[in-house]
């Protein structure tokens, strides 16, 4: 009985309703990407909104594999992303627990140093990046756009205040036990910072596959382009494919779907703990 | 063992050999991906017929391209191959990025003869012209057939003045249905510039001075307001920050629009059968279009300065550039009929018309700070044509000479 009268209070109805407007309000975007990219062009531009294609233009998908040769650029992608990703959640944690748990001499100036960085705007560090890696001889390449992103000052940051909300009791205990630093972190502490992994995992991922300014000043030719340069790319010097850009955004969107769903739960209680969002 | 290192060295030795015989590899970038059938195919046909060089062109968006060429011209790092629009040669040739090729045009590689005079003018920058004209546009009048036969009213024929246009706009407008006569927007170069030039004025002077307060401007702009504000026969300049005027044009909403030939394709699309052209409207004497055209030029920083050279001269000819004629109007003499052809049933010729006949006007840039200037008057040309104020114009070529001084 109390669990019918629950069920039905208009309190529960109304915060109900609310949510679904507002997820209606976040999804309308996502639905009009998808809805355009099947339209014909004067479908897309007409006014009043013509909500439904008259008839799907799935032609549109296969144009994007085939003339415009989008798996290459999906590969790319993913390769840059896998690499910046992985090797930033592991220098980020341990710089992270050297930071948040070891004590040496000059550590507070070092994470102030460290942190200084994190005030100076990307695009002022863009052209020195950019002759640093011409000298390298790194210039439209793949291994261009990944090498200078490998560190992320704002992961380690992300990172120290997961490990720092660990109790000091969890490395004593270790230490008693005869683990070593490496085994400590391994073993021990990098476990429980699960949330805080996943969660900053998430966020590199998608800021690594949506990057755009860097790749596109790194790579010259096309088939070291990245997904977001290929997209911009489809739009022309007097008009645009509508539909078409609207199906690049929604293939390149899919994949960070997927990312978002599987770390939705670590993802959401790791951005609660840190307090900081992407 | 042996026999896996034998593989290795000969593999090895292949791999050098193959490497000492490649061909010069050219790199091309552009951002006009809409073009991207043409310029493919023109790449392909260079490439099949070369042995030593081989080019490959990569696509960007606009701002993405001019990012990237921002930030690797000064390192010196740069494309082969690149098109440049007016105010970035300008800014790109004072600034010493750009190959000089007066060789090519003195051996008579390439022949400048062959190109419309104002791409040329438009492009050469204190004396020197630093590429290959590859492609112009022009403005003229596209209109709305269905809307005219709605009204009863014959489809303009051009050949006509700024009364005769706005007599037309007036009894086409419905506007109780939404439905405009014209569409006056404040873009300089596809509607007040040709009407400030056709009315004998200009917007910078030999000097590069801005005399856009001249009596010619201010009445040119006068009657373009009164065709929104008097005669109520196009929304108002804050109804178009709703729904611009081309978005306007393609939903049936605006029976006639000023508009560049960059519009034919998505305008044909659009309209089929119900799309018309024709010229402009005299404000003055005779009609002016303003006309922009883009070149191919070589970064100074090419490492391949030779490879580049062959490949811009074929750039420059007949053959390559009639294979952009499917969007865009080729700058090389005669190509431009192509382009013409493809859209004939809509009366295209007007477009290359304004230019043969010499109502071509290059669209009009400071020689300093050309795109600050230029997005000053383009807001400055909004302020006038919603408020009716001409005075404004005193105050914006004050402010714009104040930029060139800076």
């Amino acid at each position: 009985m109390k669990n019918k009268t629950e069920r039905f209070s208009p309190r529960l109805l109304l915060s109900y309703a609310v949510l679904i407007l507002g997820a209606v309000f976040m999804l309308l975007p996502f639905f009009w990407m998808v809805l355009t990219s099947l339209k014909t062009r004067p479908e897309a531009v007409k006014v009043p909104i013509q909500w439904l294609p008259a008839s799907p233009q799935w032609e549109n998908y296969k144009l994007i594999f085939t003339r415009y040769k989008f798996s290459r650029y999906y590969l790319n992608t993913a390769i840059v992303t896998v690499c910046e990703v992985s090797f930033q959640l592991l220098t980020c944690a341990m710089a992270a627990y050297v930071f948040a748990r070891l004590d040496f001499p000059g550590k507070s100036f070092l994470f102030f140093l460290c942190m200084t960085v994190l005030m100076v705007p990307a695009q002022m560090l863009l052209i020195p990046r950019f002759i640093i890696t011409m000298k390298m001889n790194l210039l439209d390449s793949l291994a261009g756009i990944i090498i200078p992103n490998l560190p992320s000052i704002y992961g380690c940051f992300f990172l120290r205040q997961h490990f720092a909300s660990l109790p000091r009791e969890l490395d004593e205990s270790a230490r008693l036990d005869g683990c070593g630093y490496f085994r400590t972190f391994f073993s021990i502490l990098l476990p429980l910072v699960r949330n805080g992994m996943v969660a900053f995992g998430v966020l590199t991922t998608l800021w690594a596959w949506n990057d755009m300014l860097w790749p596109m000043v790194v790579v010259q030719r096309q088939r070291n382009y990245v997904l977001s340069i290929a997209i911009s790319a489809l739009q022309g010097q007097y008009s645009s494919n509508t539909p078409l850009l609207m199906t690049a955004g929604t293939l390149s969107m899919l994949p960070m779907l997927v990312v978002f769903i599987i770390g939705q739960r670590s993802l959401l209680s790791g951005i609660a703990l840190s307090g900081i969002k992407g | 063992m042996k026999k896996v290192l034998c593989l290795v060295l000969t593999a090895m030795l292949l791999l050098a050999a193959s490497a000492a015989s490649a061909a010069t590899q050219l790199e091309m970038l552009c951002w006009m991906s809409e073009q991207q059938e043409g310029i493919d195919a023109m790449v392909d046909a260079f490439n099949a017929s070369q042995k030593d060089i081989e080019v490959t062109v990569s696509y960007m968006s606009k701002s993405a391209y001019f990012e990237k060429l921002n930030i690797g011209l000064p390192a010196g790092s740069a494309p082969d191959i690149i098109a440049l629009n007016v105010p970035s040669d300008i800014d790109y040739s004072k600034r010493g990025f750009l190959l000089d090729i007066s060789d090519l045009f003195e051996s008579g590689a390439i022949d400048l003869s062959r190109y419309p005079e104002h791409t040329i003018a438009a492009h050469t920058i204190d004396g020197v012209l630093h590429g290959v004209p590859r492609d112009y546009d022009s403005i003229a009048v596209y209109y709305n057939k269905a809307i005219f036969d709605a009204a009863g009213e014959p489809y303009p024929t051009g050949d006509w003045t700024w009364d005769e246009f706005v007599e037309v706009a007036k009894r086409i407008t419905r506007a109780d249905e939404g439905i405009y006569g014209t569409c006056i927007a404040s873009y300089p170069n596809s509607v007040v510039y040709d009407m400030v030039y056709s009315n004998g004025g200009m917007a910078f002077d030999e000097n590069g001075q801005c005399v856009l307060n001249s009596d010619e401007a201010k009445d040119a702009l006068k009657k373009l307001s009164d065709v929104i504000l008097v005669e109520h026969a196009s929304p108002t300049i804050e109804e178009q920050a709703e729904m611009s005027s081309g978005n306007r044009f393609l939903n049936g909403m605006a029976g006639m629009l000023f508009n560049g030939s960059w519009s034919m394709a998505s305008y044909a699309e659009a309209l089929g059968d119900d799309l018309g052209v024709c010229a402009l409207p005299a404000m003055g004497e005779k009609p002016a279009s303003i006309s922009h055209s883009l070149i191919w030029a070589i970064p100074a920083c090419s490492q391949n300065i030779d490879a580049a050279k062959t490949f811009l001269t074929y750039l420059a000819s007949y053959e390559s550039q009639a294979m952009t004629a499917a969007t865009v109007i080729p700058a090389y003499e005669g190509t431009d009929a192509l382009w013409v052809e493809n859209y004939a049933q809509y009366g295209a010729k007007v477009f290359t018309d304004m230019v043969s006949e010499g109502y071509a006007v290059s669209l009009p840039y400071s020689m300093k700070a050309s795109e600050e200037t230029y997005s000053m008057i383009k807001s400055g040309f909004a302020d006038v044509l919603a408020t009716g104020d001409v005075s404004l114009l005193d105050a914006l070529t004050e402010a714009v000479n104040a930029k060139i001084a800076e």
